[in-house]
């Protein structure tokens, strides 16, 4: 059991930026809650003995009656701790004594400054709750039932789509349905209309109306709504320019509209179009008598998802009507419409051959041209909340915004909350100054240098060359450096050397490979779904060449987001190829663990989405936005409002391939079949609508909150900024607002995971995680001056690289003198290298490269159709996986690692138990472990005995050479330097020694055996799994 | 050069960096943090443990609660009858009308519990164990994540299985062997995730010994048999010995460097006491029939049962055995009689008998037992001699370790759909389990994505009840 010393090595240890942080855990873990619970019944705000109060900071400050409670720094001077010690007169708490191990976390407390921290653990975000008052009303509900005189709805209508509507029912029971009136009424000649099922009022179903389109109700049923009674009309259009003959177009009328050749009194409501040189939308009466919005109004309606209500109240038509568009007062929306008109007092009559109608019913009549979803008649002049309550049922169910929604989701955030420093803006930054000069070989070395200097340390000296070459060889590509190549650049004298090394291996193809697996950790891939079927998904490895390709090419990282996030949803290029990738890219969203069991639909699509926006926040962001599922995030600025913002756009596309049944097959489709060969087939999501969620309380969705509209983050977007107008489900306005050079997060996380996978640590640790609980950036001013280059040059990955293996600081060697040693025991100042072993595609590449034997091809299906064909064929597309880690493929293989098949919960050994990321979830960082199990390992695995076995194969192969020389090329391939003379002996003497001892084999397979052993103890050393 | 201290070098590893500097200073808290040159080694609980080590007997399928542990007369009376209550919103599929079971209950031993026909050695050994008759899984109604569940404690998310947690917090006795270990795991419905260690290091996981399709017999412990000759690779061990010795002095002490050179002589002796745990031949013939060695059809569960007594013995903090799919398997949507009847066979002789043979080591008292299943079967029918999976109430039991035997905990109604009184969610569970090993379910907490994670997340009552 380690002892470990307080308070003087707390200061020590923790690194820069971090002791808010963590010295605020501590008091809220181990000082407040033992202050509550010991002292403040005594010493709180019921009783205050003494004069002393200890549940806040000025409180202590303060002290009592025997003066100021704590000295800061100074736990012996310290009243409370002279207390709880009980060493002298005053005995705290006076029935008995505190655990050593509480005295002891108060008296750290104390000497770390007795810092209380102002905040308690949850942020507010201002941003309400509870449900709000306002929920959504159906026509019918038993409030409105009574004045409910029809109600029409597109989306109850049992049509395919395209089929004709002949017959439109009435919803409101009261049996007004409406029929085409051609040829049925008299007079009446409106044609059927045609149902959609997504129409253009935001996808929705609806009935497309032309000029031609009628319909009337029987008039043996008039709506109970004459002379000058109160009416509420409601529409939900989506309505185009018309061409039609009649003077206007019109859309719902009551009563007697009258006739052109019977100017008479007006004796209807209609909701029409007046086509007037400049149309005007209005309630008519008939000639001469109506409410309109004036010249021109109907220019800014159509085209666009409508809904529309006219509430009108006995008396005038101009005085008593109001008009509201999408849930506003026309006069308070951005319309900003007056209701204009002509004053007559209507005397709505109902003829003998007509009921209500819709669109064009008699000869004279016009209809739109659009969409109509639905419609509905009160015979009552709504008030504001019951009109608010209907309003809100429909917006919500055709996809439009309330206005209540904005107010009832909009953050207020502390000045702190705005002040955090992962959401400030980068700037560009000023180049330090230092004082080493010489020293300098890239900006990154200023920042640095500089910091260094402050510590009053020195960098360590450059590494060798040998050890250089092959750090950077692994960085860029996962794989050892020949033996050639280390010759070449021994002999390479010149100062570019380096760089044509740098540049040499970010040519390579293998460098997609080595960082595309990097990627592939942090978007939790795999080629299963884990859970109940683990089903195989064959085509998942196109993505996963997607990024290889991506990173080889230099895609430009913001590119690289916008179309994993969108690029099915990116406008066609002309480049059949390109559009291609993008859609191969958005494998990202369907990647995830599927729980195809899920029994309820509703629920199946929530657990995806919190998948897909888990790894978009951890990926790309840097946030952990999937704890705001159930509440608001307990630490970062992130409501739970927001969360449902963005999973509303999420919402909006569909990853399973049948949307009303329940989980069954994702999306795949056919991007490309050309003739003779294989269709390219992948995975990526279907668009469909667009969508706003309402918060799930506690994570349920059957348990709704607020209405939330489609936005992104308010902490970086500001709060209450404008939601997405996007008629698509608005996942490309998401993908570009991450990808945009002004996200604060975007350009940052990408450099900082870049830095990590070249220096072994992040300047931010949790490279995942920028929020409250990750960790600070140790160096902010380099992260900023590499985020602003990182953007500046494009956001080009491998000039990225330059800029960092290109420096002093990247090149240093891993040693460290006594005083850096003390000073940062971390190496979080960069002072030196940091020896990292292996990772576990590394080590088993490196096996293959070192034995001779590795594929070097790039790319292929491979693993895919391996899974598929072993997959268990239960007929259906659905093929649970049966491939175990004890596959052959996987001890047999010769190509790269990351080509193997990865199968959730069946992870090969090789990759187990070395770290490999767990195929579940966004691995961000990689543990570095050091167990037995991995010893047995290399000792024991037939792929390392047989890798062994080739690599003595291939120094045996030589004929001509001696032994001696064997043992130098063997320390070549594998080290990259030759033996030295005790290296030399150690072997000799053991491959005699071996082959003495090997009375089992015969002499000649002795032979082999022993070489095989001796090539198996290079893989297992030090020197091989370790790069300095 | 001054030689880097284990505490400055605990700073260079990327788990949880700046959190584990400071957490690593106290001493309460060190406990729960991974050593990161030697994570497995032994540590002291947060309090006195009653159990030092846990085997978990692993059912597949769902063992069905009213014809094992939990007799229901009403469902004989009512055979045939629908359920006169309502059923519960989530189901897996549609079930009829009641189904009586097959096989009568008896009272067993001092204590009286009632156990069937399926399990009378189970049943003889009764004052040693504490039925549960209401556990609750929630609303888990598929295989997948019912197992996820009762090992991992979620259903849905990834998170570290019991052994893992068992083993962060405690470290394991025995260092020449896994500390935690799975017999015959099935590879479906979460596979190695009902085993693994998710965001806990790797050093955790549990270790797969067979799984679900292979025979026991054949099983041994991965990459243990050596690959040479054990003189030629002493042979060879010096060698990479001395090598990494000379490197060390070259690079200047470096704790991870020496600790890896360790790992190669624990694996050696590893290789060598591996075999001799797994060799069942060691034990007497008496102690064959005990657990049914030898015999059909004990053989195969009795083997892993006395393996799963030896492992322990040797200082495995951690032994799952599973009875799973799909050579066994307990999920009887139909032909529920014979299912039932031979599985209950297989491990009825083969799990009293190891209970009696703890009991005579005088090891019971500190080994916790298991007997597990990831839900119950509906007392209604399914088709027309199945039932279908029942998450709502179901049974398991528990023995040693702590755990008061002869002793049902908690009631069902009259016909075993609902728990009646003292329901026992899995955290509760869950938290028990940390409990008998000395850990506050509360305190072994590992911060993950910017959270302190644990086995309970936020739940998880311990049963104070059912302590000694």
């Amino acid at each position: 059991m380690r002892t470990h010393a307080c308070g003087a090595a707390l200061l020590l240890l923790v690194g820069f930026g971090t002791a808010a942080t963590a010295a605020d855990d501590h008091f809220e873990k181990h000082v407040r809650p033992l202050l509550v619970e010991k002292c403040q019944s005594c010493h709180g705000s019921e009783k205050a003995k003494g004069g002393l109060r200890l549940d806040s900071g000025p409180a202590l400050l303060k002290g009592g009656d025997s003066g100021p409670a704590v000295a800061p720094g100074k736990p012996t001077e310290s009243l409370l701790i002279q207390a709880v010690r009980q060493t002298g007169e005053l005995k705290m708490p006076p029935k008995g004594k505190l655990k050593n191990a509480e005295i002891a976390h108060l008296e750290a407390w104390v000497k770390a400054g007795a810092v209380w921290p102002n905040s308690t653990a949850t942020p507010s975000t201002g941003v309400p709750k509870t449900t709000p008052s306002l929920m959504p009303v159906e026509p019918n509900a038993p409030a409105l039932r009574g004045n409910l005189q029809a109600w029409y709805r597109a989306d109850k209508l049992p049509l395919a789509d395209g089929k004709p509507v002949h017959v439109w029912p009435d919803s409101s029971g009261k049996g007004r349905d409406l029929a085409a009136t051609e040829g049925v009424r008299t007079g009446g000649i409106g044609k059927p209309g045609t149902f959609v099922a997504n129409g253009t009022v935001n996808g929705r179903p609806a009935v497309r109306f032309t000029p031609e389109t009628g319909f009337a109700s029987s008039p043996d049923a008039p709506v109970d709504i004459k002379g000058d009674a109160a009416l509420t009309l409601m529409v939900v259009v989506n309505l185009k320019p018309t061409e039609s003959q009649p003077p206007y177009d019109g859309i719902l009328c009551v009563g007697n509209p009258a006739s052109p050749g019977n100017p008479g009194k007006p004796k209807a409501a209609l909701i029409q179009i007046a086509r007037t040189s400049e149309p005007e939308l209005m309630l008519a009466g008939g000639w001469g008598h109506d409410a309109s919005l004036g010249k021109g109004s109907f220019a800014t309606l159509w085209n666009r998802t409508l809904v529309l209500t006219v509430v009108k109240k006995p008396g005038p038509m101009r005085t008593s009507t109001k008009f509201f568009v999408d849930g506003v007062p026309v006069e308070d929306s951005p319309l900003k419409r007056k209701v204009e008109g002509v004053d007559g007092v209507p005397d709505i009559q109902h003829r003998d051959d007509i009921g209500l109608y819709l669109g064009k019913a008699l000869a004279w009549s016009g209809s739109i041209r659009g969409d109509v979803s639905e419609a509905i008649v009160f015979n009552a002049a709504l008030g504001d909340e019951q009109r608010t309550g209907v309003e809100l049922g429909l917006m919500e169910r055709y996809g439009v915004l309330h206005p209540s929604v904005l107010a009832q989701s909009k953050a207020t955030f502390t000045k702190e909350q705005k002040a955090f420093w992962a959401f400030q803006p980068v700037k560009p930054v000023p180049l330090p100054r230092v004082k080493d000069e010489g020293w300098v070989k890239s900006p990154v070395d200023r920042f640095i240098l500089a910091r260094l200097e402050a510590a009053g340390l020195t960098p360590t000296a450059p590494a060798d060359r040998r050890t250089l070459l092959r750090r950077v060889t692994y960085d860029l590509t996962g794989l050892p450096p020949t033996p050639e190549e280390v010759d070449a650049f021994l002999k390479d004298n010149s100062p570019e050397a380096f760089a044509k090394v740098v540049d040499r291996l970010l040519d390579s193809p293998h460098y997609g490979e080595r960082w595309g697996r990097h990627w592939l950790d942090v978007v939790r891939y795999a080629e299963t779904t884990a859970n109940d079927a683990n089903a195989v998904m064959r085509y998942a490895w196109r993505y996963r060449d997607y990024v290889v390709r991506a990173f080889n090419t230099d895609k430009p990282y913001d590119r690289f987001v916008i179309e994993q996030l969108a690029g099915d949803l990116l406008p066609p290029s002309g480049d059949l190829n390109r559009d291609a990738e993008a859609v191969i890219a958005t494998g990202f969203l369907m990647l995830g663990p599927k729980a195809l069991a899920e029994t309820d639909k509703e629920q199946s699509r929530r657990d995806i989405i919190d998948d897909q926006l888990d790894t978009t926040g951890r990926a790309f962001l840097g946030l952990t936005i999937g704890c705001a599922r159930c509440h608001d995030h307990k630490f970062d600025p992130i409501p739970t409002v927001d969360y449902y913002s963005l999973a509303g756009i999420l919402r909006g596309s569909e990853v399973f391939q049948n949307e009303v049944r329940n989980a069954t097959m994702w999306e795949e489709r056919t991007l490309l079949h050309l003739p003779g060969e294989q269709p390219v087939v992948v995975m990526a999501p279907r668009d469909l609508r667009p969508t706003n969620l309402r918060v799930a309380i506690r994570g349920n969705y059957q348990t709704p909150g607020v209405l939330t509209p489609r936005r992104f983050l308010q902490i970086i977007a500001g709060e209450g900024h404008a939601p997405i107008a996007s008629v698509q489900s608005g996942r490309l306005e998401l993908a570009k607002w991450i990808a945009s050079k002004d996200n604060p997060l975007t350009a940052r996380v990408m450099v900082n995971r870049v830095w990590q996978h070249h220096f072994g640590l992040g300047l931010v640790a949790t490279s995942d995680n920028f929020g409250e609980r990750g960790e600070k950036p140790s160096h902010p001013e380099l992260l900023d001056w590499l985020a602003d280059e990182f953007v500046a040059n494009g956001w080009s990955v491998k000039k990225l690289h330059r800029l960092v293996v290109l420096s002093a600081a990247y090149q240093t060697a891993a040693q460290a003198d006594e005083r850096a040693l003390k000073v940062d025991p971390s190496n979080r100042l960069f002072g030196r290298a940091s020896r990292r072993r292996l990772d576990a595609e590394s080590l088993r590449d490196s096996l293959l490269v070192v034995s001779g034997r590795l594929d070097r091809a790039v790319g292929g299906n491979d693993s895919g159709e391996l899974l598929n064909k072993e997959a268990e064929d239960i007929g259906a597309k659905i093929r649970p996986n049966r491939m175990q880690t004890s596959h052959p493929i996987f001890t047999t293989s010769t190509r790269r690692s990351l080509y193997l098949p990865v199968i959730r919960n069946a992870v090969p050994d090789v990759f187990a138990l070395f770290d490999g990321a767990d195929p579940n979830g966004v691995t961000a960082v990689r543990n570095d472990t050091t167990v037995a199990s991995q010893a047995l390992f290399l000792l024991n695995h037939p792929f390392v005995r047989e890798q062994s076995l080739h690599f003595a194969q291939r120094l045996l192969a030589d004929t001509k050479a001696t032994d001696e020389q064997r043992i130098h090329a063997a320390f070549r391939y594998a080290l990259g330097h030759t033996a030295t003379p005790a290296e030399l002996a150690a072997t000799t003497k053991f491959l005699a020694e071996y082959q003495k001892r090997d009375t089992a084999r015969k002499p000649e397979e002795a032979r082999l055996a022993a070489w095989q052993s001796f090539c198996q103890t290079l893989f297992c050393r030090n020197e091989f799994l370790y790069l300095d | 050069m001054q030689p880097q201290t284990r505490r400055q070098m605990l700073g260079t590893f990327a788990h949880g960096f700046g959190s584990l500097a400071l957490a690593s200073l106290f001493a309460d808290e060190a406990r729960g943090t991974p050593d990161a040159t030697d994570p497995l080694a032994p540590k002291p609980p947060h309090f006195r443990p009653r159990a030092k080590r846990v085997i978990v007997l692993f059912m597949h399928g769902g063992v069905s609660h009213v014809d094992s542990f939990d007799p229901k007369p009403k469902l004989a009376e009512m055979n045939g009858k629908p359920l006169p209550i309502a059923k519960p919103k989530f189901e897996f599929a549609p079930t009829g009308n009641l189904l009586a079971s097959p096989w009568k209950f008896k009272r067993h031993a001092k204590c009286g519990t009632e156990v069937s026909e399926l399990f009378p050695h189970i049943g003889a050994m009764a004052d040693d164990i504490c039925v549960i008759r209401s556990m609750n899984g929630g609303n888990e109604v598929s295989h997948g994540p019912a197992m996820l569940r009762m090992n991992t404690g979620d259903g849905v998310f990834n998170r570290p299985s019991m052994g893992a947690w068992a083993l962060y917090g405690l470290g394991t006795e025995n260092r020449d062997l896994p500390g935690f270990v799975s017999f015959s795991p099935s590879l479906y419905h979460g596979g190695a995730q009902n085993y693994g260690s998710a965001f806990l290091p790797a050093s955790f996981q549990g270790t797969r010994i067979g799984d679900g399709n292979t025979p026991f017999a054949k099983a041994t412990l991965s990459n243990s048999t050596p690959a040479d000759a054990p003189e030629l690779q002493r042979l060879q061990l010096d060698l990479l010995s001395s090598a990494n010795k000379e490197h060390l002095q070259k690079t200047g002490a470096d704790a991870r460097l020496e600790a890896r050179i360790a790992t190669f002589e624990l694996a050696f002796r590893m290789q060598a006491t591996a075999p001799k745990v797994f060799d069942l031949a060691q034990e007497t013939k008496d102690t064959h029939a005990l657990y049914g060695v030898g015999t059909d059809p004990t053989d195969e569960f009795g083997r892993q049962c006395l393996l799963a007594r030896r492992l322990v013995e040797t200082g495995v903090r951690f032994v799952q055995v599973n009875h799973g799919y799909p050579r066994n398997y307990w999920d009887a949507h139909g032909d529920l009689r014979n299912n039932h009847s031979s599985m209950a066979k297989r491990v009825d002789r083969p799990i009293a008998g190891l209970i009696a043979d703890l009991k005579q080591r005088g090891m019971l008292n500190d080994t916790l037992v298991l007997f597990a299943t990831e839900f119950g079967r509906t007392p209604a029918a399914q088709g027309n001699d199945g039932r279908d999976h029942h998450p709502h109430a179901f049974s398991m039991w528990l023995a040693g370790g702590g755990v008061k035997g002869g002793l049902a905990h908690g009631t069902t109604d009259d016909f075993g759909y609902y728990v009646a009184e003292n329901r026992v969610t899995i955290p509760d569970l869950h938290a028990t389990i940390l409990h008998l090993l000395g850990l506050d379910h509360t305190r072994l907490t590992y911060r993950h994505a910017g959270r302190d994670y644990r086995l309970t997340d936020v739940h998880g009552e311990v049963l104070k009840e059912i302590v000694v």
